[in-house]
């Protein structure tokens, strides 16, 4: 999985945002909003592309969290960027 | 932990509902700073009393979005303008939606707060009325050229 060449991700106040600029996201006219671990999954994703569990074992040495519920959450935040054309 | 929003008419309901939103640049009136379709901005909810000269602030005009700057603040009233226009638009400060944050200029983000950035602000609004100036006889030397 890897994010569309052409998104940015800011931290504005307390969000994190991302919009389409340029590339592959160009389609995308909305705004994504994330959380802090929303942003730690995307910014993993952003560069390269990376398996479901190379970023289960990311986000576990990150965060303290039952393993069974750092996958759903995974599973949802694909989910979600597919869904809006984030992900190819 | 991740929400998508088709823009434009939401501008306003994330506003209220987040406090931030951002979106890609539609249109010319910011150049040479931002262009049509290539730059984006991220904006914070506006609060009046921090609203100052050389912002960039979104508002609606007419049922229109428009990015402008603040050239001018007296009391109340803002004097606002594009980089790229050259007439001076009136707004009362109560009328900001929003001020820009963050902004992505080919590709790369930079914050308001950077050195490169402020003094582009200033230096742009400041040789204003030369860039006036030199517009203005520009237009009469091309009118003079089509006539003869």
């Amino acid at each position: 999985m890897k994010i569309k060449d052409g998104f940015v991700l800011e931290e504005v106040g307390e969000n994190y945002i991302a919009v389409a600029v340029s590339g592959e996201a160009r389609g995308f006219n909305g705004v994504v909003r994330l959380n802090s671990t929303g942003a730690f999954l995307w910014n993993l994703m952003k560069d390269e592309d990376v398996s479901r569990e190379e970023l289960l074992e990311k986000l576990l040495e990150a965060y303290d969290v039952p393993r069974e519920r750092a996958l759903d959450d995974i599973i949802k935040f694909e989910n979600t960027l597919r869904c809006g054309g984030i992900i190819a | 932990m991740c929400t998508t929003v088709e823009n434009e008419s939401k501008i306003e309901r994330e506003l209220l509902q987040y406090g931030t939103v951002g979106f890609r640049i539609t249109g010319n009136s910011m150049n040479p700073l931002f262009s049509n379709q290539r730059d984006a901005v991220f904006l914070k909810k506006a609060v009046p009393e921090q609203i100052k000269k050389y912002d960039i602030i979104l508002y609606k005009s007419q049922g229109i979005y428009i990015l402008h700057r603040v050239v001018s603040k007296k009391g109340a009233l803002l004097i606002v303008r594009g980089d790229n226009t050259y007439t001076n638009e009136y707004l009362d400060i109560k009328d900001v939606l929003a001020v820009v944050d963050v902004y992505v200029r080919r590709d790369k983000s930079h914050s308001v707060n950077e050195v490169g950035y402020r003094f582009y602000s200033r230096f742009w609004t400041f040789v204003y009325p030369l860039r006036k100036f030199v517009r203005r006889v520009k237009i009469k030397l091309t009118r003079k050229r089509k006539k003869s």
